[in-house]
C-alpha cells in the first residue's frame, strides 16, 4: 500500500481539484482511499461531491493550560511562558492565559503546579464517507480557532492507513495544504511519493521550490505537473528547466481551460465533467506509477 | 490602524489585494506591508522588491551540560512535543526538529544541568521602494513553527509612523493565521464567488469573530461565479461586502505577469479605508 | 547481542514483519547467542498511534531494550538519525516471519539501511537527485 501526497506550496493551484481527478481515474483500477488533510479548509469532500461524513468523532490532539484561584501566588508565570501566553490580570489579581497563544507545553504547570491544569480540548472533527465513485474519503477539520493541525493530519493519516488495510487498498491519496508548514510536513512524512501542482506564476514557482525542498529533507521522491501551463509560456519554461536541472520528472501539463473552473463551480472532477480529460490523468498516473516502481526498484538493488 | 488582508482559501487573492492596496496607497502616503505568510512570503514578488536579510528568527533548544547531569530523564519524561530521547544510563539526547522550544525541560532538571542554546527557524527580510515599506518573514524549509516567525516579524516591527499598516496572512485558519491576525483591528476576508469560496469564507470568518476583529469581505473575481452564496455568509455573520474587484483579463494579465493589480475597484476600497482610519 | 523486529503481530516469531518501523503494532525483542536464537519477547510499540515522531519514540522504546540491530522496513531521516546517534544498526528486513527476518540477518542475507526514506536501501532513487 503506498502513499501519494499532493502539495504546492501555493494555494490555489489546483491542488484539490487534480487529487479529485486522479483519485476517480485511479479508483476504476485499484482500490484507493482519498485523504483531505487540508484540515484548515477541507475542500475535496466538495469537489466529489460528499454531502455528509459519517462515523465522524470529535478528537482532541491538543492540551491547553487552565489557570485557577491558586495561580495567584505564581507570580512569575508570564515570563515562564515562552510563547508570551500569560499575562497578569490587575483586576482578578491572578495570570491568565491566552488560549490563542497557548501551546499546551505544561512549563508553567512545572512552575506552578496546584494553579494550572492541563486539559484536552476538542479541537478538530474527523470523518469519512463513500463518494459516488466508489471510494472512500476521509476528511479532517480543524475546530476555528484552535491549533494543532500537523497532528490532526496525522489522525486523517492513520484513519485512513486503517480503511486501507481493511479494504486491501493498493493506494491512499493524501490532498495536503497550501504553505509548507506543520501540516504539509505531516502529509509529506512517510508519504511514498509527492507530486508537487504548480501554476506557471512566479509566485506559485517560488512556492513549488520551498514545497519540494520540504519533499527532499524528508527524503520523499517527488514530481512536478504543470496545471493552467499554456497561461504564461515563459514561466512555463522556467518551470520545466527548474525541474531539468533538478532531475525531477515532469509528470504532466493540464491546459488552462474554463472546464475546469466550470466544473469546481458544479462540484465536480474536472474528469468526471469532461472525460475527454480522463486520458491526459491516465497519463500523469502512468507516470506517477512508473516513478514509484523505480524508486523501488533501484532501492533493492 | 492595523488592516489583516485574509480569507481562508488558497488562491483567491490575498496577496493580490494586499499589494494592490499597499502599492496605490503608497502613491501618497506612507505604508507598511508585513507579509506574514512565512512559509510562502510572494508579496516581495508582486511589488517587484529587493528585499535584505535583516534579522534571523531563533528559537530556545536545550544544551545539556553533561558535567552536571545525572542521567535522571525527568527532562525527557516532561517534554510533551517527544524532543528529548532518554534511554536508561545514557546521556538525553535532544532531536531539535522536535523541539518548540517551550523550556519545560529547563524548568524540570533538578541539577540545573540545562542551558539556552538556539535554533534559527528563519529570517527577517526588509524592502523598500518610495513610500512603501516591506517587512516579511522566511521559515526555513522543515521547520514546523512558523507562527513563531510570524511572531519575530511583528515584534521587529516599527509600527510608528506610518500612514497605513497592512498585514498580509497566509492561508487557511490555523496558528500562524491566528497569530497574524491578532492584534489587528480590522480584517478584510477575500473570497471569490464559488461555492469553495463560499465555504472558507465562512471559515475565516468565524474565526475573526473569534477573535474579535471587525471584518469585511472583499470579492474578488466578481462577475464570474454566484454571489449569492457570498452574501448569504455576509448575512448569517453580520458583516458587509466592502469591495468589488471584477473578473478581468487585465487583472488576470498583472496577476499573470506578477505586477501588483491596478482597478478603481481598488482605489474605491483605498477611499473606504481612509475613512476608517 | 539482542536484536528487535518490527512486528505487524501478536505471535512472537512466528509473526509477520511489519514494514514501519514508528507505526508497528509491536516489537519482537530476540536474543542471539552463538549465532541461533536463544529467546525472544514481544512488546506493544507505545509510540505507534503518537503524532509526529513517532519514529523517534519508538527508537527510544527499542534502544532501552538494549538492542544493537533492528530490523524493519523504511526508516524516517529524523529515526534514522537517533539509531547513528544510540549506535544501533537499521537492516532492511524481507516479507516474511520474525523469525525468517532473525535467521536471515544471522547468515548475512539482510542490508543495512544506509540511507533514510521510503525506500531507504543501498543508493538513492532514479531519476530524482
Amino acid at each position: 500500500m503506498k502513499i501519494i501526497s499532493i502539495v504546492s506550496g501555493k494555494g490555489g493551484v489546483g491542488k484539490s481539484s487534480f487529487t479529485a481527478s486522479l483519485a476517480l481515474v485511479l479508483s476504476r483500477k485499484f482500490k484507493i482511499v482519498a485523504a483531505d488533510c487540508d484540515v484548515d479548509a477541507p475542500n475535496l469532500a466538495l469537489l466529489l461531491g460528499v454531502r455528509r461524513l459519517e462515523k465522524t468523532e470529535r478528537v482532541s490532539t491538543r492540551y491547553k493550560a487552565f489557570a485557577n484561584r491558586r495561580a495567584a501566588r505564581c507570580r512569575n508565570l508570564a515570563e515562564i511562558c515562552a510563547f508570551s501566553a500569560i499575562s497578569w490580570n490587575e483586576r482578578k489579581r491572578m495570570p491568565e492565559i491566552n488560549r490563542f497563544l497557548c501551546e499546551g507545553c505544561g512549563a508553567c504547570k512545572l512552575a506552578c503546579p496546584q494553579g494550572i491544569t492541563l486539559k484536552r480540548v476538542k479541537n478538530a472533527v474527523i470523518g469519512e464517507a463513500k463518494t459516488k465513485y466508489n471510494f472512500r474519503l476521509v476528511s479532517g477539520m480543524l475546530v476555528v480557532g484552535e491549533s494543532g493541525s500537523g497532528n490532526i493530519v496525522e489522525l486523517v493519516k492513520q484513519r485512513a492507513r486503517k480503511i486501507a488495510e481493511n479494504l486491501g487498498a493498493d493506494f491512499i491519496l493524501l490532498d495536503s495544504s497550501p504553505g509548507i508548514g506543520c501540516p504539509v510536513i505531516a502529509s509529506l512524512r512517510e508519504s511514498d511519493y509527492a507530486v508537487g501542482i504548480t501554476e506557471p506564476t512566479q509566485t506559485a514557482l517560488s512556492d513549488l521550490k520551498r514545497v519540494l525542498e520540504v519533499a527532499r529533507h524528508f527524503e520523499i521522491p517527488h514530481g512536478i505537473v504543470i496545471n493552467k501551463y499554456d497561461l504564461n509560456p515563459k514561466v512555463s519554461e522556467a518551470i520545466e528547466s527548474y525541474a531539468g536541472e533538478n532531475r525531477i520528472p515532469l509528470l504532466g501539463r493540464l491546459p488552462y481551460d474554463a472546464k475546469f473552473v466550470e466544473a469546481a463551480v458544479n462540484m465536480l472532477p474536472v474528469v468526471a465533467y469532461e472525460t475527454r480529460y480522463e486520458r491526459m490523468f491516465l497519463g500523469i498516473w502512468n507516470r506517477i506509477h512508473r516513478e514509484l516502481k523505480r524508486s523501488r526498484r533501484h532501492a533493492e538493488t | 490602524m492595523l488592516f489583516a488582508v485574509t480569507g481562508g482559501k488558497g488562491g483567491v487573492g490575498k496577496s493580490t489585494v494586499a499589494t494592490a492596496l499597499a502599492f496605490h496607497l503608497a502613491k501618497r502616503s506612507k505604508v507598511l506591508l508585513l507579509d506574514l505568510d512565512a512559509e510562502c512570503p510572494n508579496d516581495h514578488l508582486i511589488l517587484g522588491m529587493e528585499m535584505k536579510k535583516i534579522g534571523e528568527v531563533e528559537t530556545m533548544i536545550p544544551e545539556f551540560d553533561y558535567g552536571a547531569c545525572q542521567k535522571c530523564g525527568r527532562c525527557s519524561r516532561v517534554c510533551r512535543e517527544h524532543a528529548i530521547l532518554f534511554v536508561k544510563g545514557k546521556y538525553p539526547i535532544l532531536i531539535p526538529e522536535q523541539c518548540i522550544g517551550c523550556k519545560a525541560c529547563e524548568l524540570a532538571c533538578p541539577v540545573n544541568a540545562i542551558t539556552e542554546g538556539t535554533r534559527t527557524i528563519g529570517e527577517i527580510l526588509l524592502g523598500r521602494k518610495g513610500n512603501l515599506t516591506l517587512l516579511a518573514g522566511r521559515v526555513k524549509p522543515g521547520v514546523e513553527e512558523s507562527s513563531m516567525v510570524v511572531n519575530a516579524v511583528k515584534r521587529r516591527a516599527d509600527f510608528e509612523g506610518y500612514d497605513y499598516v497592512f498585514i498580509d496572512t497566509a492561508a487557511g485558519t490555523h496558528c500562524s493565521v491566528i497569530s497574524a491576525l491578532l492584534g489587528c483591528d480590522v480584517a478584510l476576508a477575500v473570497t471569490e464567488p464559488t461555492p469553495l469560496g463560499s465555504h472558507d469564507l465562512e471559515l475565516i470568518l468565524k474565526l475573526t469573530r473569534k477573535l474579535g476583529i471587525k471584518s469585511y469581505v472583499v470579492i474578488n473575481k466578481a462577475g464570474v461565479g454566484d454571489e449569492r452564496l457570498i452574501e448569504r455568509v455576509v448575512k448569517r455573520y453580520r458583516t458587509s461586502v466592502i469591495a468589488r474587484i471584477p473578473y478581468s483579463r487585465e487583472i488576470e494579465k498583472r496577476y499573470v505577469e506578477g505586477k501588483p493589480v491596478i482597478h478603481e475597484a481598488i482605489e474605491n476600497l483605498t477611499m473606504r479605508l481612509q475613512s476608517m482610519r | 547481542m539482542r536484536i528487535a523486529v518490527s512486528a505487524a503481530e501478536d505471535k512472537g516469531l512466528d509473526s509477520q514483519l511489519s514494514l514501519a518501523f514508528g507505526r508497528a503494532p509491536y516489537f519482537v525483542i530476540v536474543e542471539i547467542e552463538d549465532k541461533k536464537i536463544k529467546s525472544s519477547k514481544t512488546i506493544q510499540n507505545t509510540a505507534a498511534q503518537q503524532f509526529g515522531g513517532a519514529g523517534i519514540t519508538a527508537a527510544q522504546l527499542v534502544a532501552n531494550e538494549r538492542v544493537s540491530v533492528v530490523i524493519s522496513g523504511a526508516v524516517g531521516p529524523r529515526a534514522f538519525q537517533v539509531f547513528q546517534q544510540l549506535g544501533i544498526k537499521p537492516v532492511r528486513g524481507i516479507p516474511g516471519t520474525v523469525k525468517q527476518n532473525v535467521e536471515a540477518y544471522i547468515e548475512g542475507k539482510l542490508q543495512e539501511i544506509t540511507v533514510p526514506g521510503p525506500f531507504g536501501g543501498r543508493g538513492r532513487f532514479g531519476g530524482n537527485f
